[in-house]
């Protein structure tokens, strides 16, 4: 080509190029993203649209999964769903990535390395699952060889001393916790814990004795309904659609207030953010009721207390009172001269909120109605956190907050079906419905006289009323969790009572439910280090990471011989000290029900196949019990009451219910009554009425919070299932004004949506029912809220106790940074138990340990980051541990942002490494007159996973709430320094 | 019809739910990222990462008063997209609904278009040798509101007609007494298909000021085509005829 | 997980592997297996396996506290791997622990039931407290015990005590009153 030939080609291929590019454009033809599409677009459009929760917070958020051909292809909110209304935080956003993650354990593995611990690889060899139960039912037997099931004449195991124990699990369904509490008592045991010991412990313990229900009095809706909020806690980050209608709210004109020690993603949407001292909450609710009874009493909803509450009554219930309101003996005036020493200067000395600043929110909080209040962890997790929550819900009892849309006492809980695993009772103090199993042979009698007597003529108050005298020895006690054991007996295919049944004064005891409380969470793992449990079956739980100080939890589960099970989704921190670990489904990839923290009770249907090996938890729960049981009776090892008609020729234990005789048969009972599949699980838990022998029950739902959501005359449609309702449009025009969508699944009690609400359902549990009476005759009756609670009075207490006024108090916690506060407001801390480590007690003093702990949770992450720390996505938006400080703490030790900082506690001396995040989130504050710094840590963090770290557990304490057995795992004294 | 997206970052609670719904209805990896003081993270949208949530911290030493932002980021979708000008393939289209949308089979990884972009959001990922962003979802649009605005749940992105949107943000604007950025207040490239209404000034939220007009810097990218693309091809038609010569020649 | 391959020293090792079971069938897990300076202990199906052993004449001892040890003899070559399985039998004893349990504040024997744990690697030993607050475990092989007190309404107690064949020790346990508030329930 020659110069002429190359110019022209120049030339040609600008043509060229000009009309390639421009000539789309110039032809005026407009691309359409109608016609566009892409492969997902394509697969989405066709796919099959299966309905489920989400798995992570409780905030029970609807998913729409699509699939097609059995391919998973999306998942998104629900558009149609009353709560998400299609949105989705950014966890539950990740749920995708979760199912089909190829970090899944997919198959059952058994431990090649005989030794346990950090940096010991498990050696993990693949099994079959006949091989894992093989080997899960040798070591039960094995454990229970030995185990008592007579004592003296009486037939029964104890159900503390019982060496197989249970954990786990919120993130299952209700009617795999079910299974799993019947499991475990049908091997005898009451030594079965979960998460929500760790978190809501004292919730249930503080609303159950003010109210009569533990749970979160409204629902997450209802938020809109507010006018203002007092949050103690981050539902921007850890409830984030419950944020949605605090945003609604604001939108209408509510006012929000944020507590935190930390400036966060809720205090950024606060119209008054105040920064207090982790530690300090009693204080502050305590000055906000005194703020009230003594500034502005015009504010006190006075009738609501004369009609409502227990106010108007002396403590030892003589009453009402008709000048309750200046008569000095009432429960009201009492507490006004409990409160009067925490006015603003006060509350500022423990909290370090400006007297200012707290008079602000005093006023804000006590002039706009309704009021809500939220709150979390922030309150729960300390030694003195029943009362504290009692405080706030004295709070809102006083301004007349409760019972209606729009206020309340609002519990956010944590894990998707953690209000689902209370209410199944995996706990070691109670056995199904807030029932407590038999504590002694003697309760076993009275229950033997209470079947023998004639339903009509019992006497005593129906419906199973929580009401308790002192001593807990006479009918109206037993009232309360007979009916439970009844329906056990005939659900669970048990026997208890004397045998055979006539003279229960002196026949024997033979009781097939665990007799005797088990060990809550912290004593638990010391009792495996002492040795008295052998067996662990951990399933959806992480305690190697959760539990306040984990380094005890991680000495425990290194014992040699525990003999530990794990089932999991992925290798976390606690698999890693497994002797099997087998492969568990998402919640997507099974039928079940849950309930949300609003005690919704919806339906998750199975969207699609588990992968590799991995088998649905209902069908393990089976065949686990089928292999156990098989084993432990060939091996001789059987119910209390097979081994009374073993020990007796001739004696066929049953019981007859009408003309019915009901053999003791756990494995015909097995899984449910209703048959083998979840819904049959979910029938025996809510039944409506159930007919035996021509006779109906005492109690039919085996789950007495539960009844009636099984009803076949309501919806035949859906075979009785309520929870399986899907009709988001209000019922009338109050359900259209308030949201509380009556006709979307089901809410306990009895469809209920604000408990305590009169008349809300004409159905509905609408009254406070809590116990008071102070002789066994003296019961004031129903929905009388109690300001002073009978049952947490114990006089013999010090003053300063909280327990000896039946009324809160503040009490710094264990590890208090000013020594004149921690002796002027000594510790609840429950002496129990030693804190730190089981010889001596790992307690810091400031002058170690200056700084004050607190840990928090992020959006994008959950709990102990099993899930999210395997996820990409959300490891992408928080990928290393990290504590947080003020510049000035960070100035002081000589720290700039990113470096590695040694956070230390009594508990761990030589501390965890970390990186500093250094922000002017975080600031000093003033307590008692002193500077102090708060550090802040996410307790997401362990070794294993994508984003590994230390455990902010290895470092906070385990000193317990006495009264609900809950760590103090939001505040502790540590020392902060540079690495 | 034509459709635009309301992003509102007063409502905005950071909880990235936009960021994490935009990877997977995209099919896009997390990024490998670091510690990050601010938590921006990851800290530069990429190839990968569509749109991100920027964390912007104001603290008052005196008042002691603090305010955390949380910014909404990604390609605005302009009407005159200065990236589309600048490709010289067409591999970038303007949707009219709204969508600024690059095609990725056609782009050929010139990078004209990370160059052009006044907010610098096109981005090129070395291992593909290819440049993408955020596509207002056009697979869905308007059937369904783009991946990121269905999940927010604080109505912080809103999705509808561009009239209805408008309508919002003037509303919006009011009880704001704040700043429309996209329309209104101010059109860059034309106006904008992702509009923002502001409670404070745009420079605060690290918005540039952007005319109406395509930057001047635009055309001399988009006509380098008319050189650089055809002297490229001239060049090598030239060595192929040059090298046909060489072998004739040697023939000869 | 592909365990690690040795890289082999001058002599050649050798290997013993096998199954440690108890009389009635099931495998016994945590049993110490030992050779020489060699030792690990068997996992939750009772295998072991004992690596990098110098050949020989080996004698190859399995035990756990409660089982009577079993030693047996083998001749291991260069580069050999054996097979050795264990049966372990209860061990059974001449000696015994007794004694009362006393309320710490009133002096009184606790009459009210409850029970002594003696803590065993598989199976605890359980002992019930009759209505004179007596206690008794016989038949125990010579050893130390750890003993937990059970009792409800009392903390737990516990004590480590060493008993020799045909030994019969005394150990009374004062127990501090405990009461447990019950969480109130929801």
């Amino acid at each position: 080509m020659d110069r002429r030939e190359f110019v022209k080609a120049v030339g040609a291929a600008s043509v060229a190029s000009f009309a390639l590019g421009d000539l789309i454009k110039l032809s005026g033809v407009k691309a359409s993203a109608v016609e566009a599409t892409s492969e997902k677009w394509d697969k989405y459009r066709v796919g099959q649209r299966t309905p489920s929760i989400c798995p992570y917070c409780a905030g029970g958020c609807g998913l729409i999964v699509t699939t097609l051909g059995g391919e998973l292809v999306e998942i998104e909110g629900d558009p149609i769903h009353p709560i998400n209304r299609g949105a989705l935080c950014s966890k539950a956003a990740a749920t995708f990535q979760l199912v089909s993650s190829d970090r899944r354990v997919l198959y059952p593995m058994k431990r090649t390395n005989p030794n346990k611990g950090k940096d010991e690889d498990p050696g993990w060899e693949q099994i079959t699952w006949d091989e894992a139960y093989q080997l899960i039912g040798e070591k039960v037997k094995d454990a229970l060889e030995d185990y008592p099931y007579k004592h003296g004449d009486d037939y029964y195991y104890n159900g503390k001393d019982n060496p197989i124990s249970w954990l786990g699990s919120s993130y299952w369904n209700n009617e795999e916790c079910y299974l799993g509490r019947k499991l475990i008592s049908l091997l005898g045991s009451n030594n079965v814990e979960h998460q929500a010991r760790k978190c809501h412990a004292s919730t249930v313990a503080a609303l159950a004795s003010t109210f009569g229900f533990g749970a979160m009095t409204n629902h997450i809706v209802d938020a809109k309904n507010s006018k203002c909020f007092l949050i103690v806690s981050n539902p921007a980050e850890s409830h984030t659609m419950e944020f949605k209608w605090v945003r609604a709210a604001i939108e209408d004109g509510a006012k929000v207030i944020v507590l935190d020690p930390r400036f966060n993603r809720t205090g950024s949407q606060a119209h008054i953010y105040a920064r207090y001292r982790s530690g300090g909450e009693a204080a502050i609710f305590l000055g906000l009721i005194r703020y009230v009874l003594y500034e502005h009493p015009e504010r006190i909803d006075e009738k609501f207390l004369e009609e409502r509450t227990n106010a108007p009554y002396t403590i030892d219930g003589t009453g009402p009172l008709m000048d309750w309101k200046t008569n000095p003996d009432s429960v009201f005036s009492k507490l006004k001269a409990l409160v009067d020493d925490y006015d603003p200067e006060e509350v500022e000395k423990i909290s370090g909120i400006k007297e200012a600043d707290f008079e602000q929110i005093a006023e804000t909080f006590s002039s706009i109605k309704p009021g809500n209040i939220y709150y979390s962890m922030g309150t729960t997790q300390h030694t003195n956190a029943t009362q504290t929550i009692r405080a706030q819900a004295i709070l809102q009892l006083i301004l007349g907050n409760m019972g209606k849309p729009g206020g309340g006492v609002n519990a956010l809980r944590g894990i998707s079906n953690v209000q689902g695993s209370t209410d199944m009772n995996l706990l070691s103090h109670l056995i199904m419905g807030y029932r407590a199993p038999p504590k002694t042979v003697d309760e076993i009698r009275r229950y033997q006289k209470w079947k023998n007597s004639d339903a009509e003529t019992r006497g005593g108050y129906s419906g199973g009323a929580t009401y308790t005298p002192p001593d807990k020895s006479t009918e109206q006690y037993d009232l309360r969790h007979f009916p439970t054991w009844n329906a056990l007996e005939y659900h669970w295919g048990l026997y208890v009572g004397t045998w055979p049944g006539n003279d229960p004064d002196n026949e024997p005891v033979v009781c097939d439910l665990p007799v005797g409380l088990g060990n809550p969470i912290v004593q638990l793992f010391r009792a495996v280090k002492d040795g008295t449990i052998k067996v662990m079956i951990c399933n959806g739980e992480n305690p190697a990471v959760s539990v306040a100080n984990a380094n005890l939890v991680r000495d425990a589960l290194s014992s040699e011989h525990l003999f530990l099970v794990v089932d999991e989704l992925f290798e976390t921190e606690t698999a890693h000290y497994a002797d099997i670990l087998l492969p568990g489904t998402t919640q997507v990839e099974r039928d079940g029900s849950i309930t949300n923290t609003g005690r919704w009770i919806q339906w998750r249907w199975k969207a699609v196949d588990p992968p590799g090996e991995c088998k649905p938890e209902l069908t393990y729960l089976t065949e686990l019990y089928q292999k156990i049981r098989a084993t432990l009776k060939s091996a001789g090892i059987k119910l209390p009451s097979e081994k009374y008609e073993d020990d007796n020729t001739g004696v066929d234990v049953k019981k007859t219910i009408g003309t019915e005789e009901i053999q003791n048969d756990p494995e015909a009972a097995w899984p449910s009554r209703f048959g083998d599949s979840a819904e049959g699980v979910y029938k025996e838990a809510g039944a409506k009425s159930i007919q035996v022998g021509g006779v109906t029950l005492p109690q039919s739902a085996a789950n007495v919070i539960y009844k009636n959501i099984y009803d076949l005359d309501l919806r035949p449609d859906l075979d009785g299932i309520l929870a399986k309702r899907r009709d988001p449009n209000p019922v009338d025009l109050e359900d259209a004004e308030y949201g509380y969508y009556k006709n979307w699944a089901v809410s306990w009690m009895v469809n209920q949506r604000i408990l305590y609400q009169k008349d809300e359902s004409k159905k509905g549990v609408d009254y406070f029912f809590t116990w008071f009476a102070i002789s066994p005759d003296k019961w004031l009756g129903y929905d009388k809220a109690a300001i002073f609670s009978k049952p947490l009075q114990k006089p013999g207490k010090a003053d300063t106790n909280p327990l000896k006024h039946g009324m809160p108090l503040h009490n710094e916690p264990l590890e208090s940074p000013d020594s004149a506060l921690a002796s002027k407001y000594p510790s609840m801390w429950d002496s129990r138990f030693k804190v730190g480590s089981p010889d001596e007690d790992l307690i810091g003093t400031p002058d170690d340990y200056p700084h004050v702990l607190t840990t928090f949770r992020l959006a994008e992450h959950m709990q102990a980051g099993a899930m999210t720390r395997n996820l990409p996505w959300l490891v992408e938006t928080h990928p290393s541990m990290f504590v947080e400080m003020s510049p000035e703490l960070a100035q002081d030790i000589g720290v700039s942002a990113g470096d590695d900082v040694l956070v230390k506690s009594a508990r761990k001396p030589d501390g965890i490494k970390v990186k500093a995040m250094v922000t002017d989130r975080m600031q000093p504050i003033t307590v008692n007159g002193k500077t102090v710094h708060e550090v802040a840590m996410p307790w997401h963090w362990g070794f294993k996973g994508i984003s590994t770290g230390p455990s902010a557990n290895e470092v906070t304490i385990d000193a317990v709430d006495v009264s609900a057995n809950i760590p103090e795992t939001k505040a502790c004294l540590v020392k902060v320094e540079k690495a | 019809m034509e459709y635009a997206v309301l992003v509102d970052p007063a409502k905005c609670i950071g909880c990235r739910a936009c960021q994490v719904t935009c990877k997977r209805w995209n099919n896009r990896p997390g990024e490998e990222t670091t510690f990050s003081n601010e938590w921006t993270n990851p800290p530069k949208l990429s190839f990968d990462t569509y749109t991100h949530i920027q964390f912007k911290l104001e603290h008052d030493e005196t008042t002691g008063s603090t305010k955390w932002r949380f910014f909404n980021w990604r390609c605005m979708h302009c009407h005159e997209p200065a990236c589309a000008e600048a490709c010289p393939v067409s591999a970038i289209t303007k949707h009219e609904e709204g969508p600024v949308v690059v095609n990725i089979n056609r782009c050929i990884g010139c990078k004209f278009c990370v160059s052009a972009c006044p907010f610098g959001i096109p981005k090129f990922d070395p291992d593909t040798g290819k440049v993408d962003k955020c596509h207002m979802c056009y697979d869905r649009v308007p059937h369904k509101e783009p991946a990121c605005v269905q999940s927010c749940p604080t109505d912080a992105l809103l999705f509808g007609t561009r009239d209805s949107i408008i309508q919002k943000a003037m509303k919006r604007k009011e009880e704001l007494n704040g700043y429309v950025y996209g329309d209104i207040d101010n059109k860059p490239l034309g106006g904008t298909s992702f509009i923002y209404v502001l409670d404070a000034e745009p420079s605060v939220f690290g918005l540039p000021e952007v005319g109406e007009a395509l930057p001047a810097t635009v055309p001399v990218i988009k006509y380098s085509k008319w050189l650089l693309v055809p002297a490229a091809l001239g060049g090598l038609a030239y060595l192929v005829s040059w090298r046909r010569r060489r072998m004739k020649e040697k023939e000869e | 997980m592909t365990t690690e391959k040795l890289t082999s020293p001058p002599k050649a090792m050798s290997r013993i592997s096998g199954y440690i079971y108890v009389s009635d069938g099931s495998r016994l897990k945590g049993a110490k297996v030992a050779c020489g300076e060699t030792e690990t202990r068997t996992l939750a199906d009772g295998y072991f396996v004992l690596d990098a052993l110098v050949p020989g004449d080996l004698d190859v001892t399995a035990n756990l506290q409660g089982f009577k040890p079993e030693s047996k003899t083998i001749s291991l070559h260069e580069g050999e791997e054996i097979n050795l399985d264990f049966h372990l039998s209860k061990a059974k004893g001449t000696a015994g622990i007794h004694g009362y349990v006393y309320d710490a504040k009133s002096k009184k024997t606790v009459g009210k039931g409850g029970s002594i744990i003696i803590v065993l690697p598989i199976s605890n030993k359980y002992g019930s407290i009759d209505k004179d607050g007596y206690y008794e475990f016989t038949n125990l092989p010579a050893g130390t015990y750890k003993i937990l007190t059970s009792i409800q309404g009392y903390a737990d107690n516990n004590a480590t005590l060493k008993v020799n064949d045909a030994e019969t020790k005394e150990h009374n346990f004062f127990c501090k009153t405990q009461n447990i508030e019950e969480p109130p329930w929801g």
